[in-house]
């Protein structure tokens, strides 16, 4: 008679888990490249380091002034700080957490509370998590050492505080995702992005109508707000030093109540996972389409982008072309740039108006729209340092087709060209419309800069790429990252290429005009140019060579 | 004389201090249905992985089509099909696309890259789901895409790694007799599988390797004869009921032999 296993405590699940963790992270180090992989996973857990103990350092000093002078209700503000940089730095911090798909461990014997309180330690073992509860423990001590006598009801509000987060980044986190799996719902947030977009247009034209209007009314939202989580601890604490323990009381279980409410879509979303929901990119196959194309019409038709250019080159673009439209991430960032545009163009082109009365002041754009273009190139161009991340195992067609690297990645680079053009002019069609259009030398120089960027990131993107492969989720937004030295590389050129951009701006502004510095961007496009071809024909043999760590990585 | 389709000289792969493929003669001619079989871990997929370019060799020569690989690995490539291990599929793509796509990266013009996606998905039987990218596709259907994506450059050699497992006993059989019509039209193509009765019904031809070396090669008669020789001279009957040895009794007798240890045969916990 063969044994029955007992089902494991949660206790000893959760310590297993922990094990699980630190055994993928140890073995991962243990890898090749793991040297470096690790001293670049060092220097950015050092600068993310400083700035979590920098800021913490700030909150207490800040929370131990306002306790001391018994402004309380400023701890309001505090409190929103920690709770905004905890729900948005998770995407930013995500560079240096351990890979982990949760949903593997629903194979296991695991209860449906087993598998959400797991969820739950899962999600504080985020490193943005940790740091802002790391900030938490600042603001309780600030508050604690200038008024010790508030430090029970202190203690008990932060608990409550830190707990309604952990449960809120969680569901965050599997809604999230829940939401972009799906073409349908992509597609549905993408239009409420343009949206958004083109409602921003007239938000001018509204504001000079209606906006003082609007503005009080505004004000008049403000208490409201006081009911929201970081408002709600704020206002116990201040409760607290007042001696008014019903508000205190009252102002905790509306925190602990969010806390439920947060926790309860957790649960939801969770019971559908543990239920068996496979989150696919398309819909379950409901009926099969008939079949009664003839063979050519059952392939489809491919794109025009495959009718001008050479065989493989075109495939490959218009590969790429079609991976960036079906990642929700990839394809979100593509209306950030045209978003962030109006937003900007509103925004400096009211303050230039009113700036304009007395004395006339140069045009927004001319500042505008380099700076635009500047932030396009970097949201852009980044995934250009690990192109290979979506191909997962379909590295081996790349191997074992008779295709150079080269063309391959000359593929790459030109759908990352496009994509860059598509969106500059973009851009720039907005903000010609919103504020107009920059000066001639100014276009020229912004453009001839944009050349000799472009073709610097995409030379170097090619080596990191074949160098320092990484494979990721098509579609997934957390714990999705480049390798540590990809990372540290991808920073490291866009301080450098700032720095030079800057310089060159400066020097030939004030020196020469920028005529002068259109040719001089021009001068180091042709060198990057040449750096660029010489580079990429030297990519076929490093492929070849790195064929097996490639292979390792990606095929994982 | 005909160029062998494939040939191996003293062709080794090391991992650290581990020898995966040692000093392995091979050689496969044009037009042979190749088996080529070992127990788990014993270099099958090392040595596919090194003749179809995606593994470096630490040591040794491979020729395919009389081409060496290492100095005409684009040519080569030209030549050759392969189903690799992980079916190497761009898994975000639909299944035309991506047949359009591998056949344009062999060369193909657009039109017949179109025209060959299409025969392929009909014969394939995955025409009926064209907006589905691979991702959601089975196991089944992603195995029949890579074959599909194998063969759609009209190749002289086909590598395929476990082609069969998972895929409907339907569409094996198309499959089958498909793989041995090309045989008969000159296709040489390189076999890996743990299921035996396939390969027996297959292979003309057999290699065994274990622990990395190759410890025997020929047609099935000349395995059997081999087998029966040493067996005479041993003082053993292989084959008590006297009838034909099958492959898989071949298999064993020449890996028992060569394993030295035996499997447990009870786990404490299941007496």
């Amino acid at each position: 008679m063969a044994d029955v296993a007992r089902p494991a405590s949660l206790a000893a699940q959760v310590l297993v888990i922990a094990r699980l963790r630190w055994t993928i992270f140890r073995n991962r180090l243990r890898q090749r490249n793991a040297a470096i992989e690790l001293i670049g996973l060092l220097i950015t857990g050092l600068f993310s380091a400083l700035f979590i103990l920098g800021t913490g350092a700030g909150i207490a000093v800040g929370a131990y002034f306002i306790a001391a002078k018994n402004r309380l209700d400023l701890l309001g503000f505090l409190f929103w700080g920690i709770f905004l940089a905890w729900h948005l730095f998770p995407v930013m911090m995500s560079s240096f957490t351990v890979q982990f798909d949760f949903r593997s461990l629903l194979r296991f014997s695991l209860s449906l509370p087993a598998f959400y309180i797991l969820s739950v330690a899962y999600g504080l073992a985020d490193p943005a998590a940790l740091g802002s509860l790391f900030w938490c423990f600042c603001l309780l001590g600030g508050v604690g050492f200038a008024r010790p006598e508030l430090l029970p009801a202190a203690t008990l509000v932060v608990a409550v505080f830190a707990a309604m987060n952990v449960v809120l980044d969680r569901m965050i986190g599997v809604w999230l995702e829940r939401l972009l799996a799906q073409r349908r719902t992509r597609e549905a947030l993408v239009a409420l992005f343009i949206l958004a977009m083109v409602g921003l247009q007239f938000s001018g034209m509204i504001g000079e109508r209606w906006g003082p209007r609007l503005f009080s009314r505004g004000q008049a939202m403000l208490p409201y707000l006081r009911g929201l989580p970081p408002s709600l601890a704020g206002t116990a604490l201040e409760a607290a030093a007042k001696s008014h323990p019903a508000i205190l009381f009252a102002s905790t279980a509306g925190l602990a109540g969010y806390g439920v409410l947060f926790g309860y879509f957790l649960w939801r979303r969770l019971r559908a996972q543990y239920r068996g929901e496979e989150l696919s990119e398309s819909r379950a196959p409901g009926k099969s389409v008939s079949v009664a194309k003839r063979p050519a019409e059952a392939a489809g038709t491919p794109s025009a982008i495959a009718a001008w250019l050479p065989g493989p080159v075109a495939a490959m673009a218009e590969k790429e072309l079609r991976y960036l439209v079906r990642n929700s991430i990839t394809l979100m960032n593509l209306f950030v740039p045209p978003l962030v545009s109006v937003f900007l163009a509103y925004q400096f082109g009211h303050l230039s108006r009113i700036a304009a009365r007395p004395a006339p002041a140069p045009a927004p754009s001319q500042f505008l729209f380099p700076g635009l273009i500047g932030y396009i190139l970097l949201l852009v161009t980044a995934p250009a340092y690990n192109c290979f991340a979506y191909d997962g195992r379909g590295i081996q067609t790349y191997l074992v087709v008779p295709v150079r690297f080269k063309e391959i990645l000359l593929g790459k680079n030109l759908a990352t060209g496009l994509v860059l053009a598509f969106e500059a002019l973009l851009t720039g069609t907005l903000l010609g419309f919103l504020i107009g259009l920059p000066p001639f030398t100014v276009l020229m120089a912004t453009l001839s800069g944009v050349v000799f960027v472009t073709l610097i990131q995409l030379t170097v993107g090619n080596l990191t790429s074949l160098y320092y492969p990484r494979r990721l989720e098509f579609g997934q937004l957390r714990n999705q990252r480049a390798s540590g030295i990809t990372v540290l590389v991808l920073l490291g050129m866009q301080f450098a290429l700032i720095l030079v951009i800057s310089g060159v701006f400066l020097l030939t502004r004030w020196l020469a005009g920028l005529w002068a510095t259109f040719a001089l961007f021009l001068a180091l496009s042709a060198g990057a140019a040449g750096i660029y071809r010489v580079v990429l024909e030297k990519c076929s043999a490093i492929a070849v060579a790195q064929r097996e760590v490639l292979s390792e990585k990606l095929c994982r | 004389m005909n160029t062998p389709a494939i040939v191996t000289e003293k062709l080794s792969r090391r991992f650290g201090e581990l020898v995966a493929v040692d000093r392995m003669d091979l050689a496969v001619e044009g037009g042979q249905f190749f088996g080529f079989l070992g127990p788990n871990g014993a270099g099958k997929s090392t040595t596919i992985k090194m003749l179809t370019g995606l593994l470096a060799p630490s040591s040794g020569r491979m020729r395919l089509l009389g081409l060496d690989f290492e100095t005409n690995p684009l040519e080569v490539k030209r030549q050759i099909g392969v189903v690799p291990e992980g079916l190497g599929l761009l898994d975000r793509l639909t299944g035309a696309e991506y047949l359009r796509f591998v056949a344009q990266m062999y060369g193909l013009d657009r039109r017949t890259a179109a025209q060959r996606a299409g025969e392929l998905l009909e014969f394939m039987q995955l025409a009926d789901r064209p907006k589905s990218v691979i991702a959601d596709y089975s196991h089944g259907m992603q195995k029949k895409l890579a074959l599909a994506a194998a063969v759609i450059h009209g190749p002289k050699i086909l590598f395929l790694d476990e082609p069969f497992e998972g895929v409907d006993a339907l569409a094996a059989g198309a499959l089958k007799a498909m793989l041995q019509r090309m045989t008969a039209r000159g296709v040489t193509i390189f076999l890996t599988s743990h299921v035996l009765e396939i390969v027996e019904r297959l292979c003309s031809h057999v290699a065994i390797i274990h622990k990395g070396r190759l410890v025997a090669q020929g047609s099935l008669e000349e395995l059997r004869a081999g087998i029966a020789a040493s067996s005479a001279l041993a003082g053993r009957d292989v084959s008590a009921d006297g009838e034909k040895l099958t492959l898989e009794q071949i298999f064993v007798s020449i890996v028992g032999e060569e394993g030295g240890r035996r499997p447990m045969e009870e786990l404490s916990w299941l007496m």
